[in-house]
């Protein structure tokens, strides 16, 4: 058990930088600490370096999403023309017609489409900032690794969303519809609901395996200056 | 001006001398204070009072007893010096003539 902590432990430690983590475990291993003590030490370190780390990415993140959401909510009425078009080809076969239940709910579906076109149009300056905050430092600033790692990102997340609106949004739509004992009464706004949140999450998920191998990097050691410039 | 735990941690450093590294600023303060010291609170106050330039931290040498691994060395600026000397005088000061016994409210 304690030789299980003392690993985690060790493998949580390389989220600091090698000078901290190596006086920071010498330090435990000096005061002979409870290895359960000494991970939980740890882990406040940790989330104080990495608070300290994501807070500007997050705040840069943020405003670029602000700004490209209001961009999106310029063209928001062509992007839900476009939209749509493709969901009332899923519903009104089914339902015959949808309607709105609430007088505020145009500008509502105005507001999450233009959120969710801001999160797509932001998305590769995301990903960029998360990259310089993420990535291992000797990867960082290498043209070779940053510009492949945003521009596949960003074509997964494109392709998460064109998936999950064309082929996983009408099969869960028709599923949910057959599932039910009534007829259904499915308003727009709960349509878009589940349009924009299986949009957003399929969209996620396909940006899941990059992540899990900049997580990978991270806690397997990162890569030194000697492993990505062999000749050096 | 520092605030206290910054104060403490100076004060730590300035009693430790050469010997000043994180282990050992880390057991000063909890022997000194009678309270518990973070791993997080102190690595996070000496990089605090390193950018400030009131300390100025390296890696010292591998012992057995650490596993090998280098210490974090510690030593005051003469910035930080005058730092400690301010918060010190400025709390005495503030202090003076004051008795902090506690006295039953009246009424």
């Amino acid at each position: 058990m304690n030789r299980m902590v003392w690993w985690l432990t060790e493998k949580l430690a390389l989220l600091l930088n090698p000078d901290e983590r190596n006086a920071v475990l010498g330090d435990l291993a000096e005061t002979r600490t409870l290895a359960i003590q000494g991970f939980m030490e740890l882990c406040g370190l940790v989330a104080r370096r990495q608070a300290a780390l994501w807070r500007k990415c997050v705040l840069q993140c943020a405003m670029g999403i602000a700004v490209c959401t209001v961009l999106c909510f310029l063209f928001v009425s062509k992007i839900y023309g476009y939209l749509a078009a493709s969901l009332a080809a899923i519903l009104i076969p089914v339902l015959g017609h949808i309607s709105y239940s609430m007088p505020r709910h145009p500008f509502s579906i105005d507001a999450r489409l233009a959120l969710l076109g801001g999160l797509f149009l932001a998305s590769p300056f995301v990903l960029w900032r998360f990259w310089l905050t993420a990535s291992p430092p000797a990867m960082r600033h290498k043209i070779r690794y940053e510009w492949p790692f945003v521009a596949l990102m960003t074509a997964l997340l494109f392709a998460g969303g064109v998936f999950a609106f064309q082929v996983v949004l009408p099969q869960l739509l028709r599923l949910i519809i057959s599932l039910s004992s009534g007829p259904p009464m499915i308003t727009i706004n709960e349509s878009w609901n589940l349009a924009i949140a299986t949009v957003a999450g399929v969209g996620l998920l396909f940006e899941a395996p990059g992540l899990c191998f900049l997580l990978y990097l991270k806690l397997s050691g990162a890569p030194t200056q000697s492993v990505i410039n062999p000749s050096r | 001006m520092i605030g206290e735990f910054e104060y403490l941690m100076l004060a730590a450093c300035a009693r430790l001398g050469d010997q000043a590294y994180g282990a050992a600023i880390r057991r000063q303060i909890e022997s000194s204070t009678g309270r518990g010291c973070s791993l997080g609170a102190l690595y996070t106050t000496l990089d605090r009072l390193e950018a400030k330039g009131l300390i100025r931290t390296w890696m010292g040498e591998a012992t057995p007893q650490r596993g090998g691994r280098p210490k974090r060395m510690v030593s005051l600026t003469a910035k930080g010096i005058r730092e400690a000397t301010t918060f010190y005088t400025t709390i005495a000061r503030a202090s003076r003539g004051l008795e902090w016994e506690a006295k039953p409210a009246k009424g």
